[in-house]
């Protein structure tokens, strides 16, 4: 919302702020300030000229050449796209090397002002049109300027274009309808420059200007109000002998300086009196409304009701709108003439030829108007004051001061009494508060006078009391938003200043603050896979159908958002991999050849919902994938697995191939991601608690199919596990403290197997056998060989090392527990100890 | 998989070879149809000892379903889905596979995220000051939102937060605050929680906005607590943070669950308001909003707001670690590109 610094200095008293200043303070006491502008730096070279002498162009039809005088014995000749101009005409000129303000070329124009030959006249400068000048569209004519001035006269002061834009940012007063006024903004300014503020008497008193009552309505006019709940208030007056023409060079100036474009004087007329005081209005031409009615022709008769359903209606910016059953519309005796509160209609718009019309001051709720906006799709100016929840008491003064402009600017005349329908009008409404509490509340140690002060300078009135502690205030009803005590400490603090309030730090009792040990564990996490080499990404919570589908993941298992940005966009993800595998194509083609890539977030499906709740449970994955050019991808990133295992001193994990693996009861975020693996080269992990087994994720290659699908450049691996799960078996691992002082013994043992035995059943085999004596030891694997054309066997090379408690191990101690592990692989496992 | 019986197990080690070498369609022709091998073997369970009889019939249907189950994965692509040999997946490498190509771990230093990094300092600043962590939500319902925060059913002010719904109007958290009523309930007074997460907001990206951000909120209740505390442990943050003693100023802000509410704003702690690109020469930097937590608030929380008091405020994390590492585009930061993580 722009505002005028010279505007807000009309309203204040004598004060000599600063535009600056002003921007600075408007920051600290009320809202954020977006920009500000120099409104008058533009028009600074800019000079009246006075057409002197008079000249048809020699070579072409629609220039005239110009003398213009330009200062007492200073004339210039001036080339022009307007033979219109009379001599004795006044008009901006444009000395050479001065800058157009408004640049209508900027592609083949750089905006500055030369000397130069047009068609073989000299031309010393230029004359401008008001497009040039940023008053309005028009370019085809030179601007004269009517008001008293001389040649040579700068332009800024004598159009008093001095002024300085400032453009208050919106958010902060979502509440606050009164600021979307420039009395309202004039009010806080005067409230923290510590200036009284007096509201405009026609503001104020509005019944002093209310047109006189007349015993004949030259234009009939009836209000059939429907909706008293959505149009609290509505006020009209009809108006005849209405002149429609530009209006004049001070209104297109100033609505031109703060981005509302002239129209004509009527419409020009609603629009200044909604920036000055927050009150939108609208005009209907009264005879359109009257031959586009079907059922009166005497008298205009305007309805307020909600639009039927598939109703339709054609709004001033020429767009056909399909309205709702919600939405409130404004009709003659039967259709619809305007959408209530948001905008009007093109059939009764205001042109050139309209004599009659009927103003408009209404108020329309807040909630619906949002609605209705909404669902068209459609954001005015109407509508973002509306939205704020206008005060319904605004409709009057601002009513009957339009009704004096448009008498006094477009020669309009009263041609109906005032209509007003209206539900019971707000009152100023008591709110009582306690000086000690807003004293502990702001830590603002202000006395009561100065309490009582700092509020009446904004028209907030005390009621005088004799309690000691409570002071009682009178709220205008333009400030709906005082409701409660802490409203007013707001108020008083804010226009006091934050900045004065003396910072404190709270006392707390010494005490250790228990620590979050989930998010303890990720930090882990990261710093452990850090290590080993792999990189931290955060990808977007956000798939889209298509993604999915490369997965083989069912995408209804996956929320799907309503105002999605993008239908790359419009799913919760329910897996990190694919989001994750996105980002390996565009690395390794940025000559990353080899790396790991890691996230820590959360994933979100429907079938793992809180009934309880009623939310999704949300469940928080580790997901890696690792890229190498190596067909045993699978090794690479269970070698990631296992040594981050190791790191975290886990409890052991088993892996399972998904072929042979019982899949029916996997939990459901398994199940999930499941379809896009490889069920011969991936893996579940699992481990097992009190002989119950828990399900940790999965682990391994994608399927040939996804594969193909995702075009990937190289192999990749990947694994998706269990935050939570993996921090229940992760420091499980107790550390060995005492170590045995005698030798250590090491041997290789090769044994032949049958190809299915997997190769940890070994392992564990030969583990089982020596946790049963009295030994350490660690099993360590050396090789796996498969002689060609030997397939059905494999033979497995494991190294063991062992250490005896308390005593040296001798060579018949090895040979017997050599023998033992020998029996026992043939036993369980069906394997000879190769020789 | 294992059976007891010899029948069964022929059967099963015969499928087994045949998957890898004869189509989808023979292999349901040859286990699957009317005279197919499993018929043969359901036949038998009749002839069973009694016994055996059930032991027998569980495992031909355990194989049955297995060879299902295959041949329906096998058939459900005409180009094979799955590779044909199956791995050793409990192996520490691939059989055959020389010492020098054994698995090792990249030969590099690895990185975590800027965000993640900063986030991880920032709690625990707060957990030195005393504060308890919470994470936030990513799915969350209208009420803790929106209701529980004094916003009404359909008010505007609802519009600044551009949330995004899903199909069950579920709401994706566009702040942190959505966690304010839970933890008003759950914990014991004094209150003293900092609730990190990520939240979303629905609108288009570009160098300057993004619709997955991180927040930061803080919770304090206590009895008489006030602006001025609000304020002086704010200030105590970022100097920690910053390293570097800070001015400050705080401006009007609106938020419905707070009031008052402010704007907190530092003095720009890499040029000591000299004014640089990172305050866009303003010498100051807006930090977070923040509020004394608004009564209606407090009294959805099960707090009554005539005993106690408190602040709360939000900051974007993503602003801040662009601001600390000169980040000048926050799409960086979800970009996944190495050349950017790789250096933190």
């Amino acid at each position: 919302m722009k505002i005028s610094f010279n505007k807000i200095k009309k309203y204040l008293g004598e004060t000599k702020v600063k535009p600056e200043e002003l921007v600075k303070k408007i920051k600290l006491h009320l809202s954020d300030v977006e920009s500000f502008e120099d409104y008058g730096k533009k028009y600074q070279d800019l000079i009246i000229g006075e057409i002197k002498e008079k000249e048809e162009h020699p070579n072409a039809d629609k220039l005239g050449v110009y003398k213009v005088k330009i200062g007492e014995g200073k004339t210039v000749q001036v080339v022009a796209g307007d033979k219109e101009l009379k001599v004795g005409d006044k008009v901006v000129y444009l000395p050479p090397k001065s800058k157009v303000p408004y640049n209508a070329y900027p592609e083949r124009f750089d905006g500055i002002i030369q000397k130069t030959k047009i068609r073989g006249v000299q031309s010393d400068g230029m004359l401008a049109s008001e497009k040039e000048l940023g008053f309005s569209a028009d370019h085809e004519r030179v601007m004269t300027v009517q008001e008293d001035c001389k040649a040579g006269q700068d332009v800024a002061t004598t159009l008093e274009l001095n002024d300085h834009i400032i453009e208050i940012e919106n958010k902060t007063l979502t509440i606050r309808p009164d600021t979307f006024g420039m009395i309202g903004i004039a009010r806080e300014v005067s409230g923290f420059l510590d200036m009284p503020f007096k509201s405009p008497d026609w503001f104020l008193n509005p019944t002093k200007i209310k047109p006189k009552n007349i015993k004949k309505e030259h234009l009939p006019l009836k209000i059939v109000n429907k909706l008293r709940r959505l149009c609290p208030r509505y006020m009209a007056i009809s108006m005849s002998n209405v002149k429609v023409q530009e209006s004049p060079l001070w209104l297109k100036i100033f609505l031109s300086s703060i981005d509302i474009k002239p129209i004509n004087n009527v419409v020009d007329i609603t629009n200044y009196l909604m920036v000055i005081t927050g009150q939108p209005l609208h005009a209907f031409d009264y005879d359109k409304l009257i031959a586009k009615d079907s059922h009166y022709k005497n008298k205009a008769v305007i309805t307020i009701r909600t639009a039927k359903e598939g109703e339709k209606i054609t709004t001033i910016d020429q767009k056909t709108r399909e309205l709702n059953e919600k939405t409130v519309v404004i009709c003659d005796s039967q259709n619809p003439i305007a959408i209530g509160g948001i905008m009007g209609g093109l059939e009764t718009e205001i042109d050139e030829n309209t004599k009659n019309i009927i103003i408009e001051s209404a108020n329309f709720n807040l909630y619906n108007i949002r609605k209705s906006s909404m669902s068209l799709g459609l954001v005015t100016d109407a509508v973002t004051r509306f939205s704020k929840g206008q005060d319904p008491n605004l409709c009057e003064p601002v009513l009957y001061k339009a009704v004096e402009m448009v008498k006094d600017l477009c020669n309009g005349k009263v041609a109906s009494n005032i209509k007003d329908e209206h539900i019971e009008l707000p009152k100023p409404h008591k709110l009582t508060f306690s000086l000690n509490y807003f004293q502990m509340h702001t830590g603002l140690n202000l006395s009561r006078p100065e309490i009582v002060k700092i509020l009446s300078n904004v028209e907030i009135k005390e009621i005088k009391t004799n309690q000691k502690d409570l002071i009682t205030l009178e709220i205008p009803t333009y400030r709906q938003d005082i409701k409660i005590p802490e409203d007013i400490h707001e108020e008083i603090a804010r226009i006091y200043g934050y900045t004065k309030i003396k910072l404190v730090l709270p006392k707390r009792e010494i005490t250790s603050t228990p620590s979050n040990s989930l998010l303890d564990f990720e930090k882990k996490l990261r710093l452990s896979l850090k290590g080993l080499g792999a990189n931290e990404f955060l990808t977007y919570n956000f798939v889209g159908e298509k993604l999915y589908k490369n997965y083989d993941i069912d995408i209804k298992n996956n929320y799907r958002l309503t105002n999605a940005l993008s239908p790359e966009l419009e799913y919760m993800r329910s897996t990190l991999i694919p989001s994750l595998l996105e980002k390996i194509n565009p690395n390794i083609n940025n000559y990353y050849n080899e790396f790991g890539i890691f996230e820590i977030n959360k994933t979100h499906n429907k079938i793992d919902f809180s009934k309880q709740k009623k939310l999704p449970l949300e469940k928080k994955v580790l997901s890696m994938a690792l890229t190498k050019d190596t067909d045993d991808i699978y090794y690479h990133i269970k070698h990631y697995m296992e040594t981050l295992l190791k790191d975290l001193k886990s409890k052991d994990v088993d892996y399972e191939l998904i072929y042979s693996a019982k899949t029916e009861k996997l939990p459901n975020h398994i199940k999930i991601i499941l379809p896009m693996f490889d069920v011969s080269r991936a893996a579940l992990i699992s481990y097992t608690i009190n002989k119950k087994k828990f399900y940790l994720g999965v682990i391994g290659e994608l399927n040939l199919d996804v594969k193909s699908k995702l075009k990937l450049i190289q192999p990749v691996g990947v694994f998706e596990i269990n935050v939570e799960k993996l921090k229940t078996i992760s420091n499980y691992r107790v550390q060995r403290i005492n170590f045995s002082k005698y030798p250590k013994i090491t041997q290789d043992l090769c044994f032949i197997l049958n190809k299915e035995v997997p190769y940890i059943a070994l392992e564990k085999q030969i583990a089982k056998t020596l946790e049963k004596r009295d030994l350490n030891y660690i099993v360590k694997p050396v090789d796996i060989y498969q002689e060609k054309g030997a397939e059905e066997k494999k033979q497995i090379t494991i190294n063991i090392t062992l250490q005896h408690k308390n005593k040296t191990l001798k060579d018949k101690d090895i040979k017997s527990i050599r023998d033992i592990i020998q029996k026992e692989v043939k036993k369980e496992l069906d394997g000879e100890l190769k020789n | 998989m294992k059976f007891s019986y010899k029948e069964i197990t022929k059967i099963y080690e015969e499928f087994n070879k045949d998957i890898d070498s004869i189509s989808s369609d023979d292999l349901k022709k040859k286990y699957l149809s009317k005279k197919g091998n499993l018929k043969d073997l359901l036949k038998k369970i009749g002839e069973q000892e009694k016994e055996d009889r059930a032991k027998f019939g569980k495992e031909v249907n355990i194989l049955k379903n297995f060879i299902e189950e295959k041949v329906e994965i096998l058939s459900s692509s005409l180009k094979p889905k799955f590779s044909k040999e199956q791995i050793d997946v409990t192996a520490p490498f691939e059989k055959n596979t020389p010492e020098d190509k054994k698995p090792k771990l990249l030969n590099k230093l690895g990185s975590t995220h800027p965000l993640t990094q900063e986030l991880e300092k920032i709690l625990e600043i707060f957990q030195k000051m005393g504060f308890q962590i919470e994470e936030s939500r990513q799915i969350d319902d209208d009420y803790n939102m929106f209701q529980s925060l004094n916003f009404p059913i359909g008010h505007p002010a609802r519009d600044n937060w551009d949330t995004f719904w899903t199909e069950e109007n579920l709401v994706l958290p566009a702040h942190t605050s959505t966690m304010q009523n839970r933890i008003l309930r759950k914990y014991e007074i004094p209150i003293r929680v900092v609730i990190p997460g990520r939240c979303f907001r629905n609108e288009a990206t570009d160098a300057s906005h993004e619709h997955t951000f991180y927040q930061i909120e803080g919770v304090y209740v206590d009895e008489n607590i006030s602006m001025s505390h609000m304020f002086g442990t704010i200030k105590a943050y970022l100097e920690a943070f910053f390293e570097t003693e800070l001015d400050i100023k705080s401006q009007p802000s609106y938020f419905p669950f707070t009031e008052p509410d402010a704007e907190f704003v530092i003095s720009c702690p890499f040029c000591k308001k000299e004014g640089c690109s990172i305050c866009k020469y303003t010498g100051w930097i807006e930090i977070m909003g923040c509020g004394m937590i608004h009564p209606h608030v407090l009294t959805e929380g099960g707090i009554d707001p005539k005993k106690y008091s408190g602040f709360a405020w939000g900051f974007g994390l993503d602003r801040l670690v662009m601001i600390k590492n000169g980040i000048d585009d926050i799409r960086k930061l979800h970009s996944g590109e190495l050349e950017f993580l790789d250096q933190f």
